[in-house]
């Protein structure tokens, strides 16, 4: 019974805080990027934003890094003035954890990722607003604000490279429909990778 | 023998796939393949320590475990029969999926064109997902070959069939489920399971719904319902809902055809919105109640507690005065040498029968109430400025008469005053109802759980333990009228009588100063000065009707009606100042916050400890525990120590948020304190404080 006080508690804290809806406005968050830059979803009105949830631990993280399909996904999207906003919400204490300095040495270094700003979300009160699940776990958010989409990077839930080619990418799409002045056929989708570290 | 060779021959799994993490293995329950036959071979998954695979449905994350086929032509393979998973959390993130071993059954169909004698190696690529606080993504080939034969038997593994088919859910089509999925910006959505009838009381219920992605698995909050359970659950965006939905309950108890503890049923989708009926209470989930055993209060135990704590409520201060009142009774009893024994005893079991009745007439308005439709506590009386009012007009009274202000007997036969005194049976009777009444806003221990529990039961289970307790609160007196020995001790009657009820006179006039401080709080200050402004109407009336001729009676019953009457606007409620504000500020020092459940998840979260005191203004137990422990300097002190926020839980006047927290802790009155530690499951304390319990407690957070 107490346990299942604390389940109460939780779940609406929780239900509070998963008030996120494609076709409703994306909540704002303040976070600090691995050079220790501010970085506002605010500041981005008026654009296009992606933000991946990463984790450079988890081997979904390392199919798409590691098939280049993120990398060229990021690159394609910036060169149409979209901002790409990669967000680890790994804990501190978490073997997966890396501080900013080993985050960008891995991501931006060796992987040679290319987003627009790679931020630390430790608490991962960003990530719980969101109600971001995985790794990766994809959100589009159009020039108004308004969150257009919302789940798994594509259709093949799989830690397999090779089943990169082949899968149909859902955020390349949600993209190219809302740059077009299109709504977005498939706004949400069954998010797949490892679960995100939180506290 | 060359039967026996062939099969340890060719009744070979491949050696197992072992990683770090798991061992896998496709086995087969028959040592043969029998065409026509039922042939089962399963993939077995024997988790490292803390690991874990998915269900069909992984939850939040991961992937079901899958098995791509490469069998020899005409053999075909099923899906999975997949056992009843388990509820993983990993901070926010809920997962169903499986630790330790596991198998997951397949059934084989054979071709009839099989022929008995040849060898069949059935193999695929397996794939899993197995994490613990990291994912890894495995695969491997597995196989099993087997002969085909004209009859089999079982196998070194069949027990292992025997367990996952037990651990399967089964038919639980009887419970009829529907899921109520009107639109709202929360995503709220309630899923109805009527019970079939007959169906046992579960103590728990996990809601396993066998799509992917159509709810959030980390929201589920099950509730009892006079038809059956109802559980809160949150769709995931964008969902496009079936007609129909299949789901797997598992409870604590048989839901499927066969007993098992897991079934499977299909939820009709309905638009429409519901509403929790009045009366549902809160309900563990299996996985939340599986290492509190508390919860498993059997209606024995429920009783034996009601009734020990009807004996503790004795010793409570708002049953004092009438205990006191009582034992003037015994004393005048005692000391008229011509009241026979049996008199005596005649006596007390008047006052037991006033008690027990007294504690039915609560709990049968209390089973009204409730089905009525308003969530009410224990207490509830007291949360009724009306009653209250009442209350403090008879202790008035009362106190006046042991003052000597008037005496009983003096006024209509029609009062219940002077019924006390004519009649001794009918005194004794209303002196347990009065103790009862003054009783019930003292939650003593033992008897939170007990009514909780009452409350979660039928109506006939809720009676006998409303009825255990009011035993247990009368059998000290019943005792003494039994034992008139026990009295003797007790002094003769004299003078000191007189100076005695004098005294006790105090305790009632204590009472009432509580009352009408309960008064102010529930209807403002203004309130407050009104009732106190009927009392002294009422001592005027009481002077009028004990000093004056009987021309001048007939004018102090009408001062008292019309004191009361004036009096009575302060029973009034007066939200403005009863209603978050005013009487938890007034009552409380500035480090004491208003109870605020997200902010207790949002502190814990943050690694901060939380105390809530859940208090009333009329529960004296509970104003004794916070002047004499919780507001203590050296207490405060710890507090600050340890850096614990302080949150008040009010409960004077009715709050509907504080009614059902207390319900999900198996409680229906004040006081309750806990203690949310982060990372643990919260502390309850003991409903009697001292300083030793609480410092203990604070010592115990990191």
């Amino acid at each position: 019974m107490i346990r299942t006080f604390a389940t109460l508690l939780v779940t609406t804290a929780m239900a509070a805080a998963h008030a996120v809806t494609v076709g409703q406005p994306a909540p704002d968050f303040s976070l600090t990027d691995v050079n220790g830059k501010t970085v506002k979803l605010s500041d981005f009105k008026g654009k296009n934003v992606v933000l991946e949830w990463t984790n450079p631990g988890c081997p979904f993280v390392v199919k798409h890094y590691g098939s280049n399909n993120m990398q060229s996904l990021q690159a394609d999207a910036k060169a149409k003035g979209v901002v790409w906003l990669s967000i680890n919400s790994t804990e501190k204490n978490h073997s997966d954890y890396l501080a900013p300095a080993k985050l960008n040495a891995k991501v931006n270094g060796e992987w040679k990722g290319a987003a627009s700003y790679l931020l630390m979300d430790e608490s991962g009160k960003t990530g719980q607003a969101y109600a971001a699940k995985t790794t990766p776990h994809m959100y589009v958010i159009d020039p108004a604000g308004k969150l257009v989409f919302a789940g798994g990077i594509d259709d093949k839930r799989s830690a397999n490279p090779a089943d990169v080619k082949t899968a149909k990418n859902y955020v390349r799409a949600a993209l190219d429909e809302t740059l077009a002045g299109k709504p977005v056929s498939v706004a949400t989708a069954t998010p797949y990778g490892c679960s995100v570290k939180y506290q | 023998m060359g039967i026996a060779a062939t099969v340890v021959s060719s009744w070979l799994g491949a050696a197992p796939i072992k990683t770090e993490h798991a061992e896998v293995a496709l086995i087969a329950e028959k040592t043969a393949l029998v065409v026509g036959e039922k042939n089962t071979v399963g993939l077995s998954i024997k988790h490292a320590p803390h690991w874990h695979t998915y269900w069909k449905n992984p939850g939040d994350s991961g992937y079901p475990t899958k098995i791509t086929w490469d069998l020899p032509p005409g053999y075909g393979v099923g899906e999975f029969d997949w056992p009843t998973p388990k509820r993983l959390a990993t901070g926010p993130i809920v997962n169903f999926g499986y630790e330790g071993e596991v198998l997951l059954p397949l059934t084989i169909s054979v071709p009839l064109t099989a022929k008995v004698g040849e060898s069949v190696t059935l193999k695929g690529k397996a794939e899993w997902l197995v994490c613990k606080d990291v994912c890894i993504p495995e695969e491997g080939e597995v196989s099993v070959t087997l002969p085909v034969a004209a009859s089999n038997a079982p196998g070194a593994d069949s027990a292992r069939f025997v367990a996952a088919r037990a651990a399967t859910p089964g038919d639980a089509s009887a419970w009829k489920a529907t899921l109520y999925a009107a639109a709202n910006p929360a995503r709220d959505t309630w899923l109805d399971v009527a019970a079939p009838a007959g169906a046992a009381a579960l103590t728990a219920l996990d809601v396993f719904p066998v799509t992917e992605q159509v709810n959030d698995p980390s929201v589920q909050q099950v509730y009892r319902t006079a038809q059956g359970y109802a559980i809160k659950l949150k769709l995931v965006d964008g969902v496009k809902l079936p007609e129909r939905m299949p789901i797997v309950l598992a409870a604590s108890g048989p839901v499927g055809a066969k007993g098992e503890i897991a079934g499977n049923t299909l939820a009709t989708v309905s638009n429409t919105a519901f509403v929790l009926p009045a009366g549902a209470t809160a309900l563990g989930s299996v996985a939340a109640s599986a290492d509190s055993s508390s919860n498993a209060l059997t209606f024995w135990s429920a009783l034996l507690l009601a009734f020990l704590g009807g004996m503790v409520l004795n010793l409570m201060p708002c049953v004092f005065p009438v205990l006191s009142l009582k034992i003037l009774s015994f004393a005048q009893h005692s000391g008229k040498a011509a009241e026979s024994r049996a008199a005596m005893r005649q006596h007390g079991i008047y006052y037991a029968i006033g008690v027990v009745l007294s504690f039915l007439a609560l709990a049968g308005v209390m089973l009204a109430l409730k089905s009525a439709g308003s969530a009410i506590g224990w207490g509830f009386q007291l949360q009724n400025p009306g009653v209250v009012w009442v209350l403090a007009v008879i202790f008035f009274l009362i106190g006046l008469n042991l003052m000597g202000a008037f005496e009983v007997g003096q006024l209509a036969p029609s009062s219940l005053l002077s019924m006390q005194a004519k009649h001794p049976g009918v005194d004794a009777f209303f002196s347990g109802v009065l103790a009862v009444i003054a009783a019930s806003p003292c939650t003593a221990p033992f008897m939170g759980a007990a009514l909780g529990f009452a409350l979660t039961q039928s109506a006939a289970a809720a009676l006998a333990v409303f009825a255990s307790l009011g035993l247990g609160m009368a059998l000290p007196y019943v005792l003494l009228a039994w034992f008139p020995k026990w009295l003797d001790k007790l002094p003769r009657p004299g003078q000191w009588m007189i100076t005695f009820k004098q005294l006790l006179a105090f305790p009632m006039f204590l009472t009432v100063v509580w009352l009408v401080w309960v008064i102010s709080l529930q209807a403002g200050a203004d309130g407050g000065a009104i009732g106190l402004l009927g009392l002294v109407g009422l001592a005027f009336a009481a002077w009028l009707i004990g000093s004056m001729k009987s021309g001048v009676r007939w004018a102090g019953v009408a001062a008292a009606v019309i004191a009361m009457a004036l009096a009575w606007p302060a029973s009034e409620p007066v939200q403005a100042a009863t209603s978050g504000k005013g009487a938890s500020e007034k009552s409380s020092k500035a480090n004491w916050q208003p109870w605020d459940p997200a902010l207790v998840a949002k502190l814990n979260a943050e690694g901060k400890p939380v105390f809530v005191d859940f208090t009333a203004a009329w529960c004296v137990s509970c104003q004794a525990n916070k002047r004499l422990v919780l507001t203590r300097a050296e207490i405060g002190a710890l507090f600050e120590q340890k850096k614990v926020t302080l949150m008040r839980a009010d409960w004077t006047n009715r709050d509907e948020r504080i009614t059902q927290a207390l319900a999900a802790m198996n409680r229906s009155g004040v006081p309750v304190y806990v203690l949310h530690a982060p990372g643990k499951a919260p502390q309850l304390l003991p409903e009697l404080l001292t300083t030793g319990i609480v410092k203990d407690a604070i010592a115990a957070l990191p």
